[in-house]
């Protein structure tokens, strides 16, 4: 379903400091915009006509990001023109004022961004129509124009000053509204962001029984309100910065004060602003550029998009990187962990949660190790399986031309074929593709002999477990399984041995943030085991990770663990 | 870039001339069972017992893998001659088109006459083979080994397994490869090995079968009993149960005695535990033991008609008990003092607990000092059930 | 965090220990040898302490003076080079005939090599966490003894020290030996997060390497009795391999080899890294990295020349290394430690 999101404000409360950053990334720009091709050809959307205004414009004049805004209307209009040339979707509208004709008005806007009947209704027809009601039909000066069109003219709830072409550019491609006043060197902005979006939904990739379903959604301050309807608190923060030369990405930070470790906040944001990149399309771009361990195949980022995990991280002193267009959420650091933990563990009753984790642990290994261990078992030592399975076996595979390790190999490539071709196929095919692989590749290459049943039972409880915790974790084990599984066809279970402690030594090295990635582990932290394969109580959870939330780790008040009330019921005890 | 090649040559160096070890399933002949004879002219005899994993079955049907078909061959059974052991496997080697896989062999069987020359040369080679497992059973048959191995069992697939589990039934005396090595290194031990016998046993019924069947079945028969490495003698099923309770190895075994009102009637009894106390004592010249065996029981068979609820039946049922199994120790330990002089009781090291002294003189001529010994069993019984009966439901004969 | 290194270099001697001396009274030997390491543990911690933050390799040139102190550190290197070819050889001892009886030595020695190398270059602390993940596996090591249970005869232990006390102190020497390996201590300490806690971590390890050698001994003897273990290569090994439990639970050698791989690897990183940090102090590097292909290239060269079969590689943990590892053991750091007081030196104030 789709909605149209209204934005009353502007997005983003423009700091001090922002406004140095830009500044900063322009300067890193400039170089390249000497060599290559001008970043106003990008940014102009134009596919490049060299008579166009905007690039003989930007070529004449490159630094027309610094211009003032000129005082007259006219000129003003013409730069912008000059900017927006081959723009289609811009749209310049000019009109008088109600209580003066010779001051003139422009209203520049991008067409779908703003809502119309807000700009027709609240700035065009109260500026051009409905002013005498408020003056009396008293005439007002050039001079005075500007201050009273923001006084009383406008009924737009933010009004915001731009002095500078750039900022009306760019407020214009924001989605609000610029409003030029003839004789006055200031434009208006005004908020009326408003376009088509997904609603919130249910989140498609991390399903839950018991939980608030939300999910972020592409657009960034329907994230932000999500979040900030989870934390009521001021010291819920959230800092934007922009990436992205040419897309103009907005990224928020978001933290809670007080908990997350300034050290921690400043790496962040400082790797954010060392990203220098055209576009950034989805935080995994992101992602790869602001990560760690750049060359290991697990991710030392997490993402999700589930509203109430972030919450949850945001609370345990983590940072939660927010991308415009892009439905998942980054939160750093990120822990080995985290793979077999999920938010419904902290909703379900203790137990369960406590049960279903260790069988989540037990599945990564499942996925890691069960074909390695049955390569090299099969074909290095079958002395470590009971006589009447060896037998079995071995009759299975009486038949069965190929070795176990190249049978094993084919099966496995057969089962991510299947599993992608699963997800990319359009929905309504996608059973036709399990019955196809289940049935006709499964049964018919057991009947034909070509596998023996035993690989296919591995292969599919390998599969099967692949499904069972956290989608990014088991795309990387099932990476790194590989390898293993060569290991375990050269050198049989020694292999495996040596791949699996090189593996846990590359996960010994690995860090989030500062954070080493398997604690609290290695190094072990005995208070964080409450929350580690088994799931604590609440009422005993009372530290908040202690690496993580170093400043405040305490989370609540310890002895909270319910009791009776005290009175006559003691009695019988 | 430039390390990544050079680590990726490296690898491939390693690899190219890898898989040294690997081996497919199906390029193993998975010996099942073992046993070992020494020919008329001194050269070893190794018969193996190899499964054809093909008649086992997967619990698949068609295709390759073909299903169980009755009446199929399971296993094959091959030997060979040779200088010992090894040299015997390798001529074996040539004939068998697989590699000889020995981690899943559960049973060694010497030939009797190979046991009366002694077994100690013939375990060296089992004990040094990495694959060869020390809980494999080992057996003396009577006769030769390649006989109990070339038959066939009617209930398990194999004779081997059929063996097998009768071992582990506690069916007889069985010892497993590192209790005889155990006993071979121990001065005050000598081992004491089950016996095979192929016995005319039962015949498989079902439609379609009534062709008079000759199949002789694997039966335990008793014990062989060894002076150091070399077969002294045998002990029947009755000694054997002596010698159980001796080593205090009894763990489960039936005592049948006559009632003490009918004696021309039976009463049966079930141990459920036992245990045996050897105490020596030496006083310079003449040794003696004192075995205090104590066992729980239930009594699982009455067909005599006293009132096991009147007072003064159960203790005189247990004493009477006690007497039955002091009888067979005695037995047993006739045999093996008077008519084998072998210590296979394992009371030299119960000695040698005690007098560690006096051990190093006498260990080096224990079996003779234990020959001389005096032995005393006494038995006590307790009966703690006696089955879903009080007493028998009629009394009336 | 740092005592784990100790700790997992020592304890997975364990499979290797000769109790061919002593009989059923080597966990004697063992706990005797315990006594003497923490002896020797306590030296090596009291010699560190005075020279705080500085190595064995850095104070040595402080004791002895310079030209000296870079012999005796030579001396040293040799030494710890020599340990580390033992514990490669006896790594692929185990895994050449039982697991891969064809494979080449050298391809088993280069691939425990090159991750051992991986970790050096991760540096210590990686290797410390590495160790810790490690560590729990020592508790397979007591669930193995407790399902060998049925195995166990308690009897076998009977009669205590039956041989007399001569064997018994014989059979201590090796195990001795092995605790003197603790000196390692005095080249860890610098790095551990608390070095106050020098004594209390070393003694720590000491009991947990008495305590799984104990354990190793206990049950091989538990198991074998006095007689056939000392015919063993790896007694515990054959040991575990005796584990049958309801007819299900079996074949569970494969829990020694994945304990015996781990360790082992840990063990080879801890010399190896000792090694390369003293080279490369005692050379005055400023980093030990480039040092780590050199000398793993001759750590795999050395494990061949020095022992060319099992049985020498066996005698010389036997018979020749009590000895020779003693002396760099007990006798140097004696002296070491005689010198430093008697020149009353401490560290010189920079």
């Amino acid at each position: 379903m789709r909605t149209r999101l209204r934005f009353p404000g502007f997005l983003f409360p423009r700091s001090k400091k922002r406004k140095k950053l830009s500044a900063g990334r322009q300067e890193v720009s400039r170089p390249a915009k000497e060599g290559g091709p001008p970043e106003m050809e990008a940014a102009g959307g134009g596919a490049g006509a060299p008579s166009a205004a905007g690039v003989s414009t930007s070529v004449k004049n490159p630094g027309w990001k610094e211009l003032p805004l000129s005082s007259t209307l006219d000129e003003n209009l013409q730069n912008l023109k000059a900017v927006f040339a081959h723009c289609s979707d811009i749209v310049f509208r000019e009109f008088n004022f109600a209580q003066n004709k010779n001051v003139r008005l422009a209203l520049i806007y991008t067409d779908g961004l703003v809502d119309k009947s807000l700009v027709s209704d609240q700035i065009m027809k109260a500026l051009s129509l409905e002013v005498p009601l408020v003056t009396s039909g008293k005439e007002i000066g050039k001079e005075q124009a500007l201050e009273f069109i923001v006084r009383q003219g406008l009924c737009v709830h933010q009004v915001e000053y731009a002095d500078r072409l750039e900022k009306a550019v760019n407020a214009v491609l924001a989605g609000d509204t610029v409003l030029l006043v003839d004789g006055h060197a200031t434009a208006l902005i005004n908020g009326v962001r408003s376009w088509e979006a997904r609603s919130v939904e249910d989140s498609l990739t991390d399903k839950l029984v018991r939980g608030p379903r939300e999910s972020f959604v592409e657009t960034l301050r329907t994230n932000t309100s999500l979040l900030r309807r989870r934390i009521k608190n001021p010291a819920l923060k959230i800092e934007t910065i922009t990436v992205g030369r040419v897309t103009r990405t907005e990224v928020a930070v978001a933290y809670v004060e007080g908990i997350v470790q300034p050290g921690l906040l400043g790496e962040v944001k400082e790797r954010l602003r060392r990203i220098d990149i055209d576009g950034v399309l989805e935080g995994g771009q992101i992602e790869e550029l602001i990560e760690d361990n750049p060359l290991s195949p697990f991710c030392s980022i997490n993402h999700t998009d589930r509203v109430d995990k972030v919450a949850a991280q945001l609370l345990e002193g983590r940072v939660a990187v927010i991308t415009d267009g892009t439905p998942y959420v980054l939160t750093v650091p990120a822990l080995f962990i985290e793979i077999i933990q999920d938010p419904e563990d902290y909703y379900q009753r203790y137990i369960f949660s406590s049960l279903v984790r260790i069988i989540r642990f037990i599945a990564v290994f499942a996925v890691l190790l069960t074909t390695p261990l049955y390569v090299s078992i099969i074909t290095y030592n079958p002395e470590l399986l009971p006589t009447p399975l060896l037998l079995s076996i071995a009759a299975q595979r009486e038949g069965v031309p190929l070795p176990a390790f190249v049978e094993v190999l084919l099966m496995e490539f057969v089962f991510e074929v299947l599993r992608e071709a699963g997800l990319r196929m359009p929905q309504p095919l996608g059973q036709a593709v399990s019955i196809v692989g289940a049935l006709v590749l499964g049964e018919a290459a057991v009947r034909g002999g070509l596998v023996g049943a035993a690989t296919v039972i591995v292969v599919a409880l390998t599969g099967v477990a692949s499904f069972s915790f956290c989608y990014t974790g088991s795309t990387t084990v099932r990476v790194i399984r590989f390898p293993l599984l060569f290991m375990a066809g050269f050198m049989g279970l020694y292999g495996v041995l040596i791949s699996v402690f090189t593996l846990v030594v590359h996960l010994a090295s690995l860090r989030s943030f500062g954070v080493p990635f398997l604690s609290p582990a290695a190094p072990l932290v005995l208070s964080d085991q409450k929350d580690f394969l088994v799931r604590a109580p609440w009422w005993a959870m009372f530290r908040r990770p202690r690496l993580i939330a170093g400043v405040n780790p305490q989370r609540e008040d310890p002895g909270q663990k319910p009791r009776p009330p005290a009175g006559p019921g003691k009695a019988g005890r | 870039m430039k390390k990544i090649v050079l680590l990726l040559l490296l690898f491939l160096f390693i690899f190219s001339g890898g898989c040294w070890d690997r081996r497919e399933l199906n390029e193993h002949a998975i010996i099942l069972g073992a046993g070992v004879d020494r020919r008329a002219d001194g050269a070893c005899e190794l018969t193996l017992q190899l499964a054809r994993p093909g008649a086992f079955g997967g619990g698949m049907e068609g295709g390759g893998a073909g299903n169980v078909i009755l009446g199929q061959d399971v296993v094959w059974v091959v030997s060979a001659a040779g200088e010992d052991i090894y040299d015997a496997q390798r001529d074996l080697a040539r004939q068998v088109s697989r590699h000889l896989y020995w981690s899943h062999n559960a049973l060694l069987v010497f030939g009797e006459g190979l046991a009366r020359q002694g077994v100690r040369e013939a375990t060296n080679f089992f004990h040094r083979h990495p694959q060869s497992r020390e809980t494999m059973w080992v057996m003396v048959a009577e006769g030769t080994a390649k006989n109990v191995l070339q038959s066939h069992s009617e209930l398990e697939k194999t004779s081997a397994q059929a063996i097998g589990f009768l071992a582990r039934a506690k069916a007889g005396h069985a010892v497993k490869f590192i209790d005889l090595i155990k006993d071979l290194a121990s001065p005050g031990a000598n081992p004491a090995l089950t016996r095979l016998e192929l016995v005319k046993q039962g015949e498989p019924q079902g439609p379609g079968t009534e062709k008079k069947y000759e199949h002789k079945e694997v039966v335990f028969t008793g014990t062989a009993v060894f002076r150091d490495d070399k077969l002294a003698g045998w002990l029947d099923k009755q000694e054997t149960r002596g010698l159980l309770w001796l080593r205090g190895e009894m763990k489960k075994g039936v005592v049948t005695v006559p009632s003490p009102v009918e004696p021309q009637k039976k009463i049966s009894f079930d141990i459920t535990r036992s245990k045996t106390k050897v105490e020596p004592f030496y006083d310079g010249g003449t040794i003696s033991f004192l075995v205090k065996i104590t066992t729980e029981g239930n009594l699982v068979e009455q067909q005599s008609k006293e009132d096991l609820l009147a007072p003064g039946v159960l203790p005189e049922l247990e004493k009477r008990l006690a007497e039955d199994i002091e009888e067979r120790c005695r037995a047993a330990l006739e045999k093996a003092q008077g008519e084998y002089g072998t210590d296979v009781f394992r009371f030299g090291e119960a000695f040698h607990r005690k007098y560690k002294k006096e051990w190093r003189e006498l260990k080096n001529r224990w079996d003779e000092e234990f020959a001389g010994a005096e032995i005393s069993v006494t038995a006590r019984v307790r009966i703690r059930n006696t089955g879903l009966l009080t007493r028998r439901a009629s009394l009336k004969r | 965090m740092l005592a784990q290194v100790v700790l997992a270099t020592a304890v997975l001697t364990a499979p290797s220990l000769p109790i061919a001396y002593a009989g059923q009274d080597a966990w004697l030997c063992i706990l005797l040898a315990g006594v003497g390491g923490l002896l020797i543990a306590c030296l090596m911690v009291n010699l560190s302490r005075r020279f705080p933050g500085e190595t064995l390799f850095e104070y040595l040139e402080d004791i002895l003076g310079k030209i000296p102190g870079k012999i005796v550190s030579f001396l040293y290197l040799w030494f710890f080079l020599h340990i580390v070819t033992v514990v490669v050889r006896e790594f692929g001892a185990l895994l050449n005939p039982i697991f891969l009886p064809e494979t080449p030595l050298v391809v088993i020695h280069i691939l425990a090599l090159a991750p051992v190398a991986y970790m050096l270059w991760q540096g210590l602390e990686v290797m410390a966490r590495t160790n810790e993940i490690f560590a729990s596996l020592l508790l397979f090591g007591v669930i193995l003894v407790i399902l060998a249970a049925p195995q166990i005869k308690l009897t076998n232990f009977l009669p205590v020290l039956d041989a007399g006390p001569v064997p018994l102190l014989k059979g201590t020497l090796a195990p001795l030996a092995w605790f003197g390996e603790l000196i390692t201590v005095a080249v860890f300490l610098p790095y551990f997060n608390r070095p106050r806690d020098g004594y209390r971590i070393a003694g720590l390890a000491v009991c947990m390497i008495t305590f799984m050698l104990g354990l190793a001994v206990f049950l091989t003897i538990a198991v074998f009795g006095p007689y056939v273990p000392a015919s063993y290569l790896f007694p515990t090994f054959n040991a575990v391999r005796l584990i049958q439990l309801a007819n299900f639970v079996e074949r569970l050698e494969i829990l020694v080899v994945v304990i015996w791989v781990a360790g082992g690897l840990l063990k080879i990183g801890a010399f190896y890294w000792i090694i390369v940090l003293g080279a490369a102090q005692t050379l005055g590097l400023r980093t030990y990295r480039p040092l780590i292909l050199p000398v793993g290239v001759i750590i795999l060269a050395l494990s061949f020349i020095f022992h060319r079969n099992n049985l020498e590689m066996v005698r010389y943990i036997g018979l020749t290394w009590p000895f020779y590892g003693l002396t760099h053991e007990l006798l140097l750091p004696l002296l070491l430690f005689g010198t430093a007081l008697l020149r009353g030196k401490r560290r010189k104030k920079k």
